[in-house]
């Protein structure tokens, strides 16, 4: 293995200064241990101003009055269209990824989104707004140190506003912040898992070649994944940590995580492989699940007992060697693939990880072999329909949450057209500049009738 | 006027007229806002059978209010927040604004993206097709893509000399044009008489 600092490995993100090496490491920079990040909250920051205990503050928090930001949503940007489109912007991203840092923010939008400026209030920008309407939270990481340099955080806010600012969205607004999906508030008790969860996305962006697009957890729930398969409801709220997308259309969920030995890790791996075999069909093989190690301790322990409860898992359940679902399923430690700040190894650019496909060993127990995920060849995806697969890198080509690099390749959708086609009467769409649909559909044209041959007989009575 | 009884007949009929034919469009509307009441049509079959030339109940659908059409199955807030979108999205804010448009007004021919807004207003707040962002489209729907118009190439004109007359002077014979016919030549005979007839 080759360890090489990130300046030497081709970067994909056209712009220098957002690239991975400018920005705080959430891993190796010991930011966190446990949960040390100060939240404002607008509704619960203006019920303590009110009743007294606290003062309102200078702060970008305060740049807009509640009423003021909420006007910005819903009068459709009559007042700042510039606020707006910022605030959807940063609404897309934040309810996509959850907990997003700014320095993140502002390497996916291409820096579109604005947390300050001094020059000028209505400069505040979308944030600002989004925050005083209490459609973000934003946070603080508490330290003991004096002076340090670390970007805020970002996440959905309680507030109902969102479903409102949605709703007064067109079309073409709304499908870019959602991407057809119920926002929701989703789990914020990690804000580290969340925030490696986005990073490793971004750099995934940035640095694999293969990857295509790449989704947050707001856009990715498992009924989503598979559309033309029923889903229970215990395993509608499942949705991976991120979604990356190889090149040929194969889905790498990636599943961030802490501890092995808890048992709603057990309880997410055994959703998992059940929703794997339910799966294997023709098109066996469209998701690869990977569970990536971010246990800081330097020891192999927690790594080696997810291993082992995957394991055991793959083989309680009968049917999952026979529905070739170990081929499926993945680990890897996030200090194999970044073993030291500023460095990456050269595994990551191919995504080498470990699948529970070797032999058994002494124990009756799988070993584990290394694999690399980007490689065609070794994980190879011949979907049924290769262009139904073809379309999921253009939808999310749409998306306000995708790295501007991998979204301003991608054709856009003509959603005004799309709200038109789906009026039906006639004279209306010819109004709106539509064929009528009994033109674009042909009839059927019907049978031909079988020819009666009338045999002419001789009228005898003639 | 001069109060007579003919008069006063005449007037009797014709408001009797306008009643009726008033009370019989109003009963169009009502019949079909029943209709789409209880789901036997769509508001967009209402305003297709406005903009339908050859029924007779176009010109009463036509001039119905929009709010009326709407209020079907909405609570009257959530009809001044469709209308309020409405005009927020396809009237300029410093330009005219409808207060209270029409089936007429959404109808104008030469306004189609009314009716688009409008259906996009009126469209399922939730995914456009199951399974997005990662399932292709149900066949038999299109999707368009923004084809990017690139500006027309404007051909570069070279900053023409006006040939100065004195470059053909004296013409050489034979090769001047016929003088192009001047507008003065055909000027109206004046001379002759011509009444104005009312």
């Amino acid at each position: 293995m080759t360890i090489v600092p990130f300046t030497s490995v081709t970067n994909r993100c056209p712009a220098p200064e957002l690239r991975v090496e400018h920005r705080v490491d959430p891993f190796h920079d010991g930011l966190w241990r446990g949960t040390n990040t100060l939240w404002h909250e607008a509704r619960l920051a203006e019920r303590r101003v009110e009743s007294g205990v606290a003062q309102r503050m200078r702060r970008i928090d305060a740049a807009y009055a509640p009423a003021e930001a909420r006007r910005a949503f819903t009068d459709l940007g009559r007042s700042n269209r510039q606020l707006r489109a910022e605030a959807l912007q940063a609404l897309g991203l934040i309810a996509s990824w959850r907990t997003i840092s700014f320095e993140l923010l502002l390497t996916f939008s291409a820096g579109e989104v604005r947390e300050r400026s001094s020059w000028h209030r209505a400069g505040h920008g979308g944030l600002g707004a989004g925050v005083s309407s209490g459609l973000f939270d934003r946070g603080e990481l508490h330290l003991s140190e004096l002076g340090a340099d670390i970007p805020n955080l970002y996440r959905p806010g309680t507030s109902t506003h969102r479903d409102w600012s949605v709703d007064a969205c067109s079309m073409a607004e709304r499908f870019k912040v959602t991407g057809g999906c119920h926002l929701t508030r989703g789990t914020q008790g990690a804000d580290l898992h969340n925030m490696l969860a986005v990073e490793g996305s971004s750099r995934a962006a940035e640095l694999c070649p293969e990857v295509v697009a790449v989704a947050g957890e707001g856009v990715c729930s498992v009924d989503n994944l598979y559309p033309d398969k029923p889903v229970d409801a215990r395993m509608k709220r499942v949705s991976p940590d991120a979604v990356w997308l190889r090149s040929d259309g194969l889905r790498i969920c990636v599943e961030v995580t802490s501890n092995g030995s808890t048992q709603s890790f057990r309880a997410k791996v055994e959703r998992w492989v059940e929703r794997l075999m339910e799966t294997d069909s023709l098109d066996a093989g469209a998701t690869v699940v990977l569970f990536v190690d971010i246990s800081a301790a330097s020891s192999n322990t927690s790594y080696q007992v997810q291993q082992h409860v995957i394991a055991k898992v793959l083989e309680e359940s009968a049917w999952a060697h026979g529905r070739r679902v170990p081929l499926r399923m993945a680990t890897v430690r996030w200090r194999s693939w970044f073993p030291t700040p500023g460095m990456v190894d050269e595994g990551f650019l191919s995504l080498l990880v470990e699948r529970p496909t070797g032999p058994t060993d002494s124990y009756g127990e799988a070993t584990w072999e290394p694999v690399r995920l980007l490689d065609l060849e070794a994980v190879p995806f011949r979907p049924s329909d290769p262009e139904s697969y073809g379309w999921a890198t253009k939808l999310l080509g749409q998306l306000h949450q995708t790295p501007f690099w991998l979204r301003d390749s991608q054709p856009k959708i003509d959603w005004d057209r799309w709200v038109a086609q789906q009026i039906k009467p006639a004279n209306l769409r010819a109004r709106v500049g539509l064929t009528p649909l009994s033109k674009a559909i042909p009839a059927p044209v019907p049978p031909a009738s079988p020819v009666v041959v009338v045999e002419e007989v001789e009228d005898p009575w003639a | 006027m001069i109060e007579t009884p003919v008069m006063d007949d005449l007037r009797h009929q014709a408001m009797a007229a306008l009643t009726a034919k008033h009370q019989a469009s109003a009963l169009d509307r009502e019949d079909w806002i029943a209709l789409v009441q209880v789901g036997g049509a769509t508001v967009f079959d209402l305003l297709a059978e406005a903009a339908d030339d050859d029924s007779a109940n176009a010109p009463a659908l036509m001039r119905m209010q929009l709010r009326r059409v709407l209020a079907v199955g909405r609570t009257s807030g959530q009809v001044d927040r469709l209308l309020s979108r409405l005009a927020a999205r396809t009237m300029k804010p410093n330009g005219v604004t409808v207060k209270q448009p029409t089936v007429r007004w959404v109808l104008e021919s030469s306004h189609p993206e009314r009716l688009v807004v409008l259906a996009d207003l009126l469209a399922a707040r939730d995914a456009p097709w199951p399974g997005t962002p990662f399932a292709p489209p149900p066949p038999g729907s299109e999707v368009e893509f923004v084809t990017e118009t690139e500006p027309p190439e404007v051909p570069e004109v070279s900053p023409a000399v006006a040939p100065s007359p004195w470059d053909s002077f004296p013409a050489p014979s034979g090769t001047t044009a016929p003088a192009a016919p001047s507008p003065w030549d055909s000027l109206p005979d004046l001379t002759t008489r011509r009444t104005l007839t009312r």
